[in-house]
């Protein structure tokens, strides 16, 4: 009886510990794909910056960085940066929000007239977003290594089909999207986290 | 020993339980504390009028609407009253956003003051704000009109007294359409409260804010609630055909319609809530129907306003004479003998940015496309990401099993990789066509490129370019799939195609929208259309680029010639790979009014279809220019119209109201299509149940080695 029933005991262990291992692996590469791939776009960007031209960060992408992000907080100890650096690659779609931030198209593009819209994850790179506040600042720097300084307006939750975000304005604006709330676990988001912020001159 | 294990059997059965069940409720809290707190109820949804914001009422107005039609021919020039009741007892700033027809060329407008009428004027839209806001802190009643898109109009009034009312008139001019022998006018009554991306509209997020009745809060029955909630319309359309009525019908809404020798004169039964566009449809007694038609008019319709004292070069009256020509090409009959045979190109995006639910909805409508195919036609699918592959080097003729084999094909794409949409354009637009490809009677085919993507690219301005130096004799039809496609990007590429642009939003819609394109474009009857006077010399006319004309469809252009003599002006194009041509003589010229508004609209609208982020600012300023020339409502200019006394002596407090729109007949609300992107994932979620089985596991690892804190002391017991 005994040898049978832990025979039984160890397929059990065996088997919890490798679907344990399976979605800390499926969950884990999620995050490594979003932190590790800023690097290979950085890389892209820099020579985006050197010689004018769109680069892929890997050689079967479907997309090019057409931005540099940083935010930047006011506190006590001065303005300090929230998070390393972003790069943000061109087009939505959810493959690409995997990687980076990323520019809607629909929008205007990085540094023309109009409204910038870039989405990103809650979960990784837009994570930082639950931290600003009105009146922090946010540095866009263009592929031709312009820089635009935004200051944050409002912020605000809406529903998932509040598609006026996407309005496009006659002056420039820059719109961050990302999900709501930002401590949910579950991937499907009914509300979003609406950030938006009008140029400083 | 046999006891041990079955009392440790239910030692670990109890553990489980207990583990999971932590487990489970671990998540389960995780998932309510992020539920969000402030938006509890889901019932908000975009559009939607809440009564009481910010602890302040937001004032329903009243509104009133009678419309007034003339139609003469093939034009029709419509009066619409908007009068806007204050019930109330404070004085209230009134806004009203409300639908015109697309081709409506709006020009004039006036604020009715009991007797007094002032006229509007014409001002660039920002300083038309400024005029109007300055009168709206005079304490002066004024009004103000304004384009907010191309068929969105805003028109708002200042200083509405308690219990009295202001009445707002536009006017404007359109052509009725005419289609398959069927003449037909529409006029929109309610704005759906879905958004489309398109760039050329970059308007004030506020200004578009449509107020919505809200159905919860008001129940369907409109009808019985009192007459001063909602917008109610009366309609008054007299029809001057020019020929005998077949038949007249209102598609939507109940008319009455008397007759008068050809005078035909329709109105609603009462008046209609406001809930769904108004169609009028009439057919020519057999015979009677129109092959061409042109109408002319000299100098404008309204001189330049405004500059009289300061310019006295704008006096000079303008002599030009502005014609607006209807041809209806040779209708050309569908036997099976002359039915053209068509080289149908399907041109697919397989790049990682259609994944989801874009490449489930291309192929779909790649299936309906090959499925319509005859036996006549021939075929091939060109997919492409980073690399381009076709189903066949030569095109295939459309048999079984060829059309088995391609739909095998379509099965095994997946959307992956990059975009690079040059070389596709090029294998699709490369001419296949051999040149013995000729029906039984000796014509050649036509050559038809279908693309479908989602328009993500960068490289736009060198892909227009591409599409115009290999256009040849192909034709260029976009189908933009997904939630947000670059439609601006498609609807350019197809222009420059010489096609059209579907936009597919829906999985629903796919059978429907690619029958309805494929059957369309089956039998083209005129290609190649151009304009020139008899020495060769070309006219200014519009649209400047003209596609081709399929069955049934009339050719519309506006031209404008510098002097009193109207010079012969031929139309020229092919029928079946044959060249043809007419000439215009203009002797059965009709005098008519308005034609150069319709002229002036025309140019503007091929302005604004060419405006991207580089000739912005250029356009704007030729859009206000023609809009400040010839008096009309544009995107850059809005009219005005402001009292002279003051009436309102407190207009600092004065309310801002809007007049609510009903909500389309029949429209779900919160039963939207498009959505923000989705920008989460479950990446925290797995990390955390793997990490607790894990932690499950290694447990139940430690328990059987029996090194668990207290299974040593029950292991010493027994032994």
């Amino acid at each position: 009886m005994k040898p049978s029933n832990t025979t039984t005991h160890l397929w059990i262990m065996a088997l919890i510990i490798l679907l344990g291992l399976g979605l800390i692996v499926q969950g884990g590469y999620m995050q490594a794909k979003a932190h590790f791939a800023q690097f290979l776009i950085e890389r892209a960007f820099e020579q985006t910056l050197v010689d004018n031209q769109p680069h892929k960060p890997w050689s079967w992408a479907d997309t090019h960085p057409v931005a540099k992000m940083r935010l930047l907080q006011h506190n006590a100890q001065g303005t300090q940066a929230l998070g390393p650096d972003l790069y943000v690659l061109a087009g939505a779609s959810g493959r690409n929000l995997a990687f980076g931030p990323s520019l809607m198209l629909a929008g205007a593009g990085v540094g023309e007239q109009g409204n910038t819209i870039i989405a990103g994850h809650r979960d990784s790179h837009f994570m930082r977003l639950q931290y600003v506040n009105v009146g922090d600042m946010i540095e866009l720097y263009s592929a031709t290594g312009e820089l635009q300084v935004y200051q944050i307006t409002a912020t605000q939750v809406v529903h998932e089909t509040a598609t006026e975000v996407l309005d496009q304005t006659e002056n420039s604006q820059l719109t961050l999207i990302t999900c709501y709330p930002f401590d949910q676990l579950s991937g499907n988001a009914e509300y979003r986290y609406i950030v938006e912020a009008k140029p400083m001159v | 020993m046999y006891w041990l294990g079955r009392e440790s059997g239910l030692v670990m059965q109890l553990g489980y339980y207990k583990w999971v069940i932590s487990l489970l409720l671990v998540i389960f809290t995780a998932t309510v504390q992020a539920s969000p707190s402030g938006a509890t109820d889901d019932d908000i949804t975009q559009g939607t009028l809440v009564y009481f914001a910010k602890d302040q009422v937001i004032q329903a107005l009243a509104m009133d609407t009678q419309v007034s039609m003339d139609v003469s021919g093939l034009l029709n020039r419509v009066t619409v009253k908007q009068v806007f009741i204050n019930d109330s007892d404070q004085w209230l700033n009134g806004r009203y956003v409300f639908p015109l027809p697309e081709n409506a060329a709006v020009d004039s407008m006036q604020l009715r003051i009991g007797d007094k009428i002032i006229a509007g004027q014409i001002q660039p839209k920002k300083q038309a704000e400024q005029t109007f806001e300055t009168a709206k802190k005079q304490g002066k009643q004024a009004s103000l009109l304004q384009q907010q898109r191309r068929n969105i109009f805003t028109s708002e009034v200042a200083n509405l007294g308690p219990h009295d009312k202001l009445v707002v008139e536009l006017s404007y001019q359109q052509t009725v359409e005419f289609n398959d022998g069927l003449f037909s006018l529409r006029f929109p009554m309610a704005i759906t409260p879905r958004y489309h991306p398109e760039q050329s509209s970059d308007k004030d997020k506020q200004a578009l804010e449509v107020a919505y009745i809200d159905p919860t809060i008001i129940p369907n029955q409109l009808s019985e609630i009192s007459s001063a909630q909602g917008i109610k319309v009366s309609m008054k359309v007299n029809i001057d055909a020019g020929f005998a009525l077949n038949s007249l019908d209102s598609l939507y809404h109940p008319i009455k319609q008397s007759v008068n020798g050809q005078r035909y004169t329709v109105s609603f039964d009462g008046k209609q809530i406001a809930d769904r566009d108004f169609v009028l449809q009439w057919q020519a007694d057999v015979g009677a129907l129109p092959q061409a038609a042109t109408f002319y008019q000299t100098g404008k319709t309204h001189s330049v306003a405004g500059h009289s004292d300061d310019n006295i070069a704008t006096n000079a009256v303008d002599q030009s004479v502005y014609s607006l020509v209807m041809l209806m090409p040779p209708s050309v009959e569908v036997s099976e003998q002359h039915l053209i045979g068509r080289e149908l190109i399907l041109v697919i995006d397989t790049s990682g940015s259609m994944s989801g639910q874009s490449i489930v909805q291309a192929k779909q409508a790649l299936q309906f496309a090959i499925a319509g195919l005859r036996d006549i036609d021939t075929f091939n699918i060109i997919e492409f990401n980073q690399h381009t592959s076709m189903l066949s080097p030569v095109p295939l003729t459309a048999t079984s099993r060829n059309l088995g084999l391609a739909n095998r094909y379509i099965a095994s794409l997946e959307a992956n990789g990059g975009t690079e949409m040059a070389p596709a354009i090029t294998a699709a637009l490369v001419d296949t066509l051999q040149p013995d490809a000729v029906n039984v009677r000796g014509e050649s085919m036509l050559r038809q490129v279908i693309f479908m993507t989602d328009g993500a690219v960068g490289n736009e301005q060198q892909l227009y370019q591409l599409i115009s130096d290999q256009l040849g004799d192909s034709r260029l039809f976009t189908v933009g799939i997904g939630s947000a496609p670059n439609s601006d990007f498609m609807r350019r590429a197809a222009t420059m195609g010489r096609g059209t642009f579907t936009y597919i939003g829906k999985q629903t819609e796919v059978k429907q929208k690619i029958t309805q394109l494929l059957t369309k474009i089956e039998q083209p009857v005129l290609t190649n259309i151009g304009l020139y006077y008899l020495d060769g010399s070309v006219p200014d006319y519009w649209p400047s680029t003209i596609s081709d004309l399929y069955q049934n469809e009339p050719l519309w252009v506006s031209i404008k010639s510098p002097s009193q003599l109207l010079q012969p002006i031929i139309v020229s194009g092919n029928i079946n790979g044959q060249y043809w041509q007419q000439q215009l003589d203009f002797t059965d010229n009709q005098p008519a009014r308005g034609i150069d508004l319709l002229w002036a609209n025309a140019q503007i609208t091929a302005l604004e279809l060419y405006k991207n982020a580089a000739s912005g600012p250029r356009v704007n300023k030729q859009v206000e220019a023609l809009g400040m020339q010839y008096h009309l409502v544009t995107s850059q200019t809005s009219l005005v119209a402001v009292d002279v006394t003051p009436v309102n002596p407190m207009s600092d407090t004065t309310i801002d109201a809007k007049v609510q729109s009903h909500l389309p007949h029949g429209l779900q609300v919160g039963n939207q299509a498009q959505v923000l992107p989705q920008t989460a994932t479950s990446s925290r979620l797995w990390l955390l149940i793997g990490f607790s089985l894990l932690g499950l596991g290694i447990l139940h690892y430690l328990w059987l080695r029996q090194r668990l804190p207290g299974q040593v002391l029950v292991l010493e017991t027994n032994a």
